[in-house]
């Protein structure tokens, strides 16, 4: 879901289609890989997984949720597991420029204990680094990429994408675009529909997604851009169109979000606002009664919820979510790995188990079963994206402030 | 004007400025030699010598500008060696510039006020709130910086205490140096070429302003000038200098036709010698 | 390039005069807040020749020590006294910590580079603003912090007085906040011009600023004077960070990048060292964003204020009041 900060939509589109095509290719050639993924490395009492996220820059914001929730994994885990993990950080200084996946990939590589990766976080931080990974046989656990031909080509092909070395524990793109256009349209039966993005990969990604779901249903929204600096909206309030019943803001700062509904119920603005995932924060993002935000279908009864919660001063911090989900997926295919090789154990032979992982709703936490695809599905999923009924869901947010799954 | 004193060494026992075996070099060039120089309570001294002689840095060492390699500065037996010169000026000694350099972003008035910053005290707070007693000094630097313009007679007076400094000519940018250093109620002022760049009457003027503000005004004044006229028609005393080292020293009259001052000068000892 | 162009003709027709004047007071009350900190950027270049790239991290921090201040007394939604001793108290803290901060910035960073040579206090302000920043990123867990300000006073969750309606121009409404910040910003900077015109201190600043060495040897405490005008360029910049918490409604830290670029920005325009130059290029530049937001689009608008700052150099490189630039600090 995180994307490196892009330029306008359409170059960026037409980049990445660049980069689909010459940074896979570049890390395809096997035997290079062969060394580093086949080495033997001993289980021990402790294994090692890297975690690569923005600690620092622009993004720490979203980074720190995302560390916050792996350590809470690596916490149950060792509790309840007599083969421990342990998480070595990479700061991906995502959205400084340069930003840093590609020396933490390297760094990865190059640490001899290093069974799997959770992360990186940015989309854009997967294409630069996927290629490494690939040549240090290290397998990648992102709890946030979530642009769409990482795991499913334009044109369908699988080889195009870093098949069996990258895998998603978040829905893509294109199943939350579909999902909140469908529910713009069949549910909420809106016509006057303002998108508003901030400039950011994930947020026209998304923005450019549900503009074109919309079109289909021959609803023509208007389209505005803010940045993730901004904090005055009131002159982007100006400009949206009176008539406008909802605003879509697949915003990544909830913060930012509840200041824009702030200034647009200020205005004397009555549109509804409906946010994404990024926005997906209770206690932040609180449009009460007038704002839906796409989310995953978290259990926030969920024990293990509420106790994270009391250790970090009651933020859910969902955003984070995934990325406990992915440190769990990473240990359960590096603990299967060990067990199967009598306690040694080589990259390849984690990297191979990682599809086979399965975790109930409940283990998982995001309210859906994780288990892999090997092939493409639908319009938009492919190998390393969920299968089953893993997709985000619509919530309402009450005029109490409850998040509400109404979809 | 003041007659030139005939025997400067018959003052008082304890000099009001007091420099002793002062050294300055830049970069292994040697600046000031090993320069002893007294000045007297009232009594007017200047400084001649050819172009590189050290005149200049002998003020800057006195303010503070740098200080001297060794030697001993002292103002009223009170040492000025080390002092920042914020602190000198305080003490007691105050100039102007061979350059001029009035603060030309003000006016004329505000040119002098400025220079009395030293003697108040001042806070944010206090200058936002105007107290009364604010009030008061603010009325008081004002009549002091008036009292101080008025002593240059008609040339500063009235409407032009309004106008920014910069509109001001030549003559009366330097009179209204002196004027801003003499409002930091100075105990010595050290007047660098104040004559330079004058027209015949308006360097008469000068010269007559000089003994007057010793005479009226009761400063001390160390002096550094070109122009031999004015340095004949004021100074009790006159100290040459070349290459930082004191060639001559004594009356006007005795250090013009000092040999060695003549050599100094070469080509132009025919403006010593008048 | 043509449709752009007809795009925006199309969207001031449809904005009408309402939407034209409701640009117009959200670029005045933004301007303002640019106004306040250009002041500290212009200042302090005045006296030192200083760019101080962290000036505008001292109003990222003025924000969140209003935000302290708020949560202290048991934030916006409870606060445990009264709304008006509340925001004083709030403006008091953060004018007064700031101003500290900008003093002790430069007593620690920037004095002992005093004589160095100029590339080396850049380098310095630059790292007091990485520090400034990243420190406050460790400090906040790099969240937005909510003032919650628009329900500050208000009962039971909804907007309180400081967005009630004063007055309304074509039905559009100019609210509490927005009098309060354009109000205390032009409050502040008459206090500013009047200390610089009028004070001795201001008599002092000017001449430190115009001649160091000089000033210094008239017996003015060049350090002190220097340290004074970074305590007003601080306590400026503190006061800006309160009015965007009461006005916007969030903090975080990185709020002082952008707005400390578009405020230096304004004192470029304005003719850098000039105060009059600041005030009045911070409202011009918060003007051209209301306007390049609402008619050209929100990604045009830092293009369009960067574009014009180029554009403007080349023009009139001394910037609007440039040739003045020598009358004041």
């Amino acid at each position: 879901m995180l994307k490196k900060v892009g330029a306008v939509a359409a170059f960026a589109a037409l980049a990445s289609v660049l980069v689909a095509t010459t940074a896979w290719g570049s890390a395809k050639a096997p035997a290079r890989a062969s060394a580093a993924a086949a080495k033997t490395i001993k289980c021990g009492k402790t294994v090692t997984i890297g975690i690569a996220y923005p600690a620092t820059g622009p993004a720490a914001s979203l980074g720190a949720p995302q560390f916050d929730w792996a350590s809470y994994a690596k916490k149950r885990w060792n509790k309840s597991h007599k083969l421990k993990i342990k998480l070595v950080v990479g700061d991906t200084k995502l959205g400084d420029s340069p930003g840093l996946a590609v020396p933490v990939a390297h760094s990865f590589g190059s640490n001899g204990k290093m069974l799997a990766v959770v992360g990186p976080a940015g989309s854009q931080e997967v294409q630069d680094s996927i290629g490494i990974y690939k040549k240090a046989g290290l397998v990648a656990v992102s709890g946030s990429a979530t642009r769409i031909f990482l795991t499913r080509a334009k044109t369908g092909n699988p080889r195009e994408t870093p098949k069996g070395y990258f895998f998603r524990t978040v829905p893509n793109d294109g199943q939350q675009g579909d999902a909140v256009a469908s529910w713009i349209h069949n549910k909420l039966k809106f016509k006057h529909v303002y998108i508003i993005d901030d400039e950011e990969a994930y947020s026209q990604g998304l923005a450019n997604q549900v503009a074109a779901d919309l079109a289909k249903f021959g609803v023509t929204a208007g389209r505005n851009h803010i940045s993730q600096q901004q904090q005055d909206f009131s002159s982007v309030v100006t400009a949206i169109p009176a008539n406008t019943q909802l605003v879509y803001i697949p915003w990544q700062l909830p913060g930012q979000a509840q200041t824009f509904y702030n200034q647009l119920h200020a205005a004397g603005r009555h549109a509804k606002i409906m946010g994404s995932d990024g926005t997906d924060a209770p206690g932040t993002f609180q449009p009460n009664g007038n704002g839906y935000v796409s989310g995953f279908p978290v259990d926030f009864t969920s024990s293990v919820l509420k106790s994270f919660m009391k250790a970090h001063n009651h933020q859910p911090e969902t955003f984070g979510i995934p990325s406990y989900t992915a440190t769990l997926v990473a240990a359960t295919a590096i603990s299967k790995a060990c067990k199967a090789g009598h306690g040694k154990t080589t990259r390849a032979a984690v990297r191979k188990r990682v599809p086979k992982v399965k975790l109930s709703a409940k283990a998982g936490l995001l309210g859906f079963g994780i288990q892999f695809l090997n092939k493409n599905k639908a319009t938009y999923q492919g190998p390393g994206d969920m299968g089953g009924t893993a997709n985000f869901a619509i919530y309402q947010i009450t005029s109490g402030g409850s998040y509400k799954r109404v979809g | 004007m003041a007659e030139p004193q005939p025997s400067p060494e018959s003052t008082q026992t304890k000099p009001l400025l007091e420099l002793e075996g002062v050294w300055k070099s830049f970069g292994g060039l040697v600046v000031i030699d090993n320069l002893d120089l007294a000045v007297n309570e009232n009594e007017i001294v200047s400084v001649i010598g050819p172009n590189g002689a050290g005149k200049t840095t002998l003020f800057n060492l006195i303010t503070g500008i740098y200080p001297p390699d060794s030697g001993a500065i002292r103002l009223d037996g009170e040492s000025l060696v080390g002092l920042p010169p914020h602190k000198i000026a305080r003490r007691g000694a105050a100039r102007t510039f061979q350059t001029l350099r009035l603060f030309l972003n003000m006016t004329v008035i505000e040119n002098v006020m400025a220079s009395q910053y030293g003697q108040t005290k001042v806070g944010i707070a206090r200058a936002m709130l105007r107290t009364p007693g604010m009030r008061r000094e603010e009325r008081e630097i004002r009549a002091r910086a008036e009292e101080k313009l008025a002593f240059f007679g008609e040339r500063l007076m009235g409407y032009r205490w309004d106008q920014p400094a910069y509109s001001l000519s030549y003559a009366n940018r330097r009179r209204l140096e002196i004027a801003r250093a003499m409002a930091t109620e100075p105990r010595i002022l050290l007047l660098d070429e104040p004559a330079a760049g004058m027209n015949p009457s308006e360097t008469h003027e000068i010269t007559e302003l000089i003994g007057k503000l010793r005479d009226d005004g009761g400063y001390t004044i160390l002096v550094i000038e070109h122009d031999m006229h004015v340095v004949e028609g004021i100074s009790d005393r006159v100290v040459a200098l070349d290459h930082g080292v004191k060639i001559a020293e004594g009356t006007f009259e005795a250090v013009a036709t000092n040999p060695r001052v003549v050599e100094a000068y070469l080509g132009t000892s025919a403006a010593v010698t008048k | 390039m043509h449709l752009l162009l007809f795009n925006i003709i199309d969207q001031i027709r449809s904005l009408g005069w309402g939407g034209a004047f409701e640009l117009l007071r959200n670029g005045i009350v933004l301007g303002s807040l640019y106004s306040l900190i250009a002041l500290g950027y212009t200042m302090i270049y005045g006296i030192l020749k200083l760019l101080n790239f962290a000036h505008g991290d001292v109003y990222m921090v003025g924000a969140f020590l209003g935000f302290g201040v708020l949560t202290a007394f048991g934030g916006a939604l409870n606060p445990g006294i009264g709304l008006v001793p509340l925001i004083i108290i709030m403006f008091a803290v953060a004018m007064l910590g700031s101003g500290v901060l900008g003093v002790g910035i430069e007593r620690f960073a920037y004095r002992p580079l005093r004589n160095a040579p100029r590339i080396a206090p850049l380098i310095a302000a630059l790292g007091v603003s990485f520090f400034l920043e990243n420190s406050a990123q460790l400090m906040t867990n790099g969240f937005q912090y909510n003032y919650d300000a628009f329900q500050l006073g208000g009962k039971n969750g909804n907007f309180g007085p400081l967005f009630d309606p004063v007055f309304t121009v074509a039905g559009n409404p100019v609210t509490v906040v927005q009098v309060l910040v354009v109000g205390s910003a032009v409050t502040l900077m008459a206090a500013l011009i009047f200390l610089v015109s009028r004070t001795r201190l201001g008599k002092a600043m000017r001449a430190t600023a115009f001649d160091q060495e000089a000033a210094s040897m008239m017996g003015i405490d060049t350090d002190r004077v220097i340290s004074s005008t970074f305590f007003i360029a601080s306590v400026l910049a503190g006061a800006a960070g309160v009015m965007y918490g009461l006005y916007i409604g969030t903090t975080f830290y990185f709020m002082g990048f952008l707005a400390g670029l578009k405020a230096f920005t304004a004192a470029v325009v304005g003719g850098i060292g000039s105060i009059v130059g600041a005030m009045v290029a911070g409202v011009l530049v918060g003007l051209i964003e209301s306007y390049a937001i609402g008619y050209v689009g929100g990604q045009w608008s830092d293009i369009v204020v960067f574009g014009i700052l180029i554009l403007f150099m080349i023009v009139r490189p001394t910037g609007l009041f440039g040739a003045q630039a020598i009358q004041k600090v």
